[in-house]
């Protein structure tokens, strides 16, 4: 990067964490603290709901798996629209009514304490290892692609935001946030705008989605089904409805955003916003990626855009990566001609013939083939404990196709994504350990000064907890993914045990609380043998509990105290 | 307070008809660069 891009790298992170001090400055207790007073106005919430759910991997990778998978996977979005209709009408009337500090304060009102503080243990174990990784997992691909050391850039992806989270709680949380997405929209656009821009002469946006379109890439919808496909219109809809229910429903990240409104309707348009805007925005994102991969057709794409590991593969075998290199540079030479040649007949209206199709197919066959090949020898040879490719492509370009200054802003704009995502989940963890677990074994009523002391202690103790799971999942890289399928086990559960509260007012608290557990064990031996894709584990363990409750109402009896 | 309920309602109907609208048109340009 040239002194330019840093300068404008380091301003903005600088500038950001300035802002968020700024503005969560006169903390007065928990309720300033964890519900930043409830005085946020509905695009604030809305904001600060989308700057949580996208972290920098939603700006890296989505890109990435357009271009090698097509856009089929904005379909996991189409379920939330409806999701947030749902929230709106039931959850937030009654998370506001009650005036709870967090989701599970509710459980404890409805059923009992231990079924709250089940749900509260099971969302900080999954939120609190699924922080980790996301601060890993940026960390790790801009540490590759820029040569930085792994463990200072977990430090500047997960530490520096601790500083305003800290100070200034979800006021800070949600004016940062505002900002943060502000700046990752306008970033994104420009880099949109100049991926069709710099196409090369006489080529324009329509003879890109015409080559990306005849390469599978525009595949937004697919009505195929099967139970192993991760992102077909059925899941989609329904998979991607109970897991957006369960996220924003009853995930504290995302709850403690539309808490801070000012009052119902602000939580409620904040949300209803998200359900309209999402899905175009990831469409936006996937579009970018469908025109990565013919802007990539149409000129020389690099066998490997993961550039560090690469490097040193060459440098330990020069000859033979020599060797391949020139094959894979004949072999592209002859995959534009062909992208081209494919641009051309639409131009000249006429169709392109099955032999052009299958020829140009055949050569990307053979391309993947030498990257395959390359991509075995890194993972062989140990030099990246990160073999997935994809997640390079769209900064590769950024690095090497933006102009001087534009490079420094996209970097920022991948440290801002995770910043909102991982200040919204600490501020979450700490709300929760704080009021569902801290303070219910704390009888003696503390004063607001004490409240907001506990408050900071906790941030700051997740932050340095999530850290520290960034740290370790540098050396066990292997196991990022078995973390990452954490959260998918427990949220159908979750979700299960806040619709019971919510749609079956004869259940006690007793009878959900082994409901909850059967479901959990079901659940996680449902994953064990692999019988269907994870998006679908959401809709069974919801409807588990939902089924055992009502299968165990009339024999477990409820406890003759409430709150035990 | 005042009764805006079915103010509500209508913006309910408004985002469903929404995904709905996009999911045709997504469907349209699916098969249109196909």
């Amino acid at each position: 990067m040239s002194g330019l891009d840093w300068f404008v790298l380091l301003l903005t992170l600088a500038g950001m964490i300035s802002y968020g001090v700024y503005k969560g400055r006169d903390q007065h207790g928990s309720s300033t603290y964890i519900l930043a007073g409830k005085n946020m106005p509905w695009y604030v919430v809305l904001l600060g709901v989308m700057a949580t759910q996208a972290s920098a991997i939603t700006f890296l990778s989505a890109p990435g798996q357009a271009y090698t998978d097509g856009m089929r996977f904005v379909q996991y979005y189409f379920g939330l629209p409806i999701a947030m209709v749902v929230i709106s009408v039931t959850f937030i009337p009654i998370f506001r009514k009650l005036n709870v500090y967090t989701a599970y304060e509710y459980l404890e009102q409805r059923f009992d304490r231990k079924t709250r503080v089940l749900t509260s243990f099971l969302f900080l174990l999954s939120r609190g290892l699924s922080t980790g990784i996301s601060i890993y997992a940026p960390s790790i691909i801009l540490a590759s692609i820029m040569g930085w050391n792994i463990y200072l850039t977990n430090i500047i992806t997960g530490g520096l935001l601790i500083i305003y989270t800290y100070s200034g709680g979800a006021k800070a949380v949600a004016h940062t946030q505002k900002l943060q997405f502000l700046i990752i929209l306008s970033a994104m656009a420009i880099a949109g705008y100049l991926i069709i821009h710099q196409l090369p002469a006489g080529l324009d946006m329509s003879d890109a989605l015409y080559v990306a379109g005849k390469s599978g890439k525009l595949n937004v919808i697919t009505t195929g089904f099967s139970w192993h496909d991760k992102y077909n219109i059925w899941s989609g809809l329904i998979g991607g409805f109970f897991l957006a229910l369960s996220y924003f429903g009853t995930d504290q990240s995302q709850v403690g955003r539309y808490l801070t409104a000012k009052d119902t309707k602000d939580s409620r348009r904040g949300l209803l916003m998200n359900g309209i805007v999402k899905v175009p925005m990831q469409f936006a994102i996937l579009l970018m990626g469908a025109l990565l991969f013919s802007f990539y057709s149409f000129q020389k794409a690099p066998l490997y855009f993961n550039e560090g590991p690469y490097n040193e593969l060459k440098a330990m075998q020069p000859q033979k990566m020599a060797a391949m290199e020139s094959d894979y540079n004949a072999l592209h030479t002859q995959y534009e001609a062909q992208a081209i040649s494919i641009a051309n007949t639409k131009k000249s209206a006429t169709p392109v013939t099955p032999s052009m199709l299958s020829d140009f197919k055949q050569t990307q066959q053979k391309i993947y083939a030498l990257h395959d090949t390359v991509k075995a020898e890194i993972a062989r040879n140990k030099l990246s404990s990160d073999t997935s490719d994809t997640n390079y492509i769209f900064l590769y370009f950024v690095k090497h196709k933006l102009p001087m200054g534009l490079v420094g802003l996209l970097f920022a704009v991948i440290f801002l994504a995770s910043w909102g995502s991982i200040s919204a989940a600490i501020n979450s963890l700490a709300s929760s350990s704080l009021m569902d677990i801290h303070l219910l074994s704390n009888k003696t009523a503390l004063s607001e000064k004490t409240q907001l002391l506990y408050g900071r202690l906790h941030t700051l103790g997740w932050g340095i907890f999530c850290i520290g799971v960034a740290m370790f999942a540098t050396k066990m890289g292997s196991l990022i993914e078995a973390v990452n399928i954490l959260g998918s086990l427990f949220y159908g559960t979750i979700l299960g045990i806040f619709l019971v509260a919510f749609y079956v007012k004869k259940i006690n608290g007793n009878t959900v609380f082994i409901a909850a557990l059967v479901t959990e064990c079901l659940v996680i031996l449902i994953y064990c043998l692999d019988i269907v894709s994870f998006l679908w584990l959401n809709v069974i363990g919801a409807m588990l509990v939902v089924l055992f409750s009502l299968s165990l109402c009339n024999i477990i009896k409820p406890s003759a105290e409430k709150s035990s | 307070m005042k009764d805006d309920s079915k103010y509500w309602k209508l913006r309910y109907a408004a985002v469903i008809l929404l995904l709905l609208l996009q999911v045709v048109l997504y469907y349209w340009f699916t098969q249109y660069w196909s």
